[in-house]
């Protein structure tokens, strides 16, 4: 069995300091990685991410993370980067990690995500550049998720992601802001590849749980949602879970 | 009760934005609403500094759009101590 805990949306700041470190003393109890789905910090200031780093240099167990779109708004996403790497932390930008528990390789595959909505009800590259901007930005973010979970050979796969690939975890949000809150386009990415597991954050008042069309499990666990410092899912290892994936792949676009 | 200049749904945005500006609050999901004659301001925060905050930047904001409304922050901690 390997347990990952996981939390999202803790926006650091300069007044976090002496507040997350004691919420996360028993993780190393509870769980054989930490996970951190995206908005790290409130501004993305890299005194932000040091307060963070300093807040998690207590924790003992392996923390894998992404940035959310907080992390971006000063404009300086790879000195975030660069200072939680430097306490340790693995930071996934389309890219995938192997991390070993007890003989099980686990394998996280993280990016941010993005907008633009879900099926019936998203947005399309058409018209105006800045629409195919924003339309190809979720795009191109979805396929580099797509690449990195299919490079994992691993015994567990998990997708880490901010945005939220599926309405369901949505529920409690506006309808107006789902298009704002994440893109089908993740969840199809999951989809084609295969996955045991999706952690997201970014929906404060949406609900913890959901799965994509193919039946892998997606859970949102921001901070709000799940009102406690972090959750913890456990995954059993003898192969029991069955990694939920399309049986006939969709065709690429 | 003074007419607000702006109908509610501009004051609404300009309060929300705010919020999320202001870098003593810093929160992108805050719900702001007109419950009466009062502005009503809900959602989770990370820390109670900022949702001390709140108050303050709304009314700031208020303030600068010349509505003097009541302000009532039912704003809350995202996690339970």
């Amino acid at each position: 069995m390997i347990r990952i805990g996981a939390f999202a949306d803790v926006h650091a700041g300069p007044d976090s300091k002496g507040l997350i470190a004691p919420t996360l003393v028993s993780t190393e109890d509870d769980a054989d990685l930490l996970m951190i789905a995206g908005d790290l910090t409130r501004y993305g200031t890299v005194d932000e991410a040091r307060v963070l780093a300093g807040e998690l240099s207590a924790v003992t167990i392996p923390i894998v993370a992404v940035l959310g779109n907080h992390d971006y708004h000063d404009g300086h996403p790879s000195a975030v980067i660069d200072t939680l790497e430097d306490a340790g932390v693995i930071v996934l930008e389309g890219e995938s990690t192997v991390v070993d528990v007890r003989g099980s390789r686990v394998g996280i595959a993280g990016v941010k995500g993005f907008g633009g909505g879900f099926a019936g009800a998203c947005a399309s590259a058409f018209g105006e550049p800045e629409m195919k901007a924003f339309v190809g930005h979720s795009e191109d973010i979805a396929m580099r998720l797509e690449r990195s979970l299919r490079a994992l050979d691993t015994d567990l796969r998990i997708a880490l992601l901010h945005y939220a690939p599926v309405p369901d975890t949505l529920a409690g949000e506006r309808l107006e802001i789902y298009p704002f809150l994440g893109s089908y386009l993740l969840a199809e990415a999951i989809d084609r590849s295969g996955a045991h597991l999706v952690l997201h954050g970014h929906a404060h008042s949406g609900t913890e749980f959901g799965t994509t069309a193919a039946g892998v499990p997606v859970r949102n666990v921001a901070q709000p949602v799940l009102r406690y410092p972090y959750k913890v899912y456990e995954l059993p290892t003898d192969g029991s879970l069955v990694m939920g994936s399309l049986t006939a792949p969709l065709p690429h676009s | 009760m003074s007419i607000p200049q702006l109908p509610n749904d501009y004051v609404l945005v300009h309060v929300a934005k705010a919020l999320t500006s202001d870098r003593r609050v810093g929160e992108l999901g805050l719900v702001v609403t007109v419950e009466h004659d009062a502005i009503v301001i809900s959602g989770s925060v990370s820390t109670e500094s900022r949702r001390e905050a709140v108050t303050a930047v709304t009314r700031e904001a208020l303030d600068a759009l010349g509505d003097d409304r009541a302000v009532r922050n039912e704003t809350h901690l995202a996690v339970i101590a």
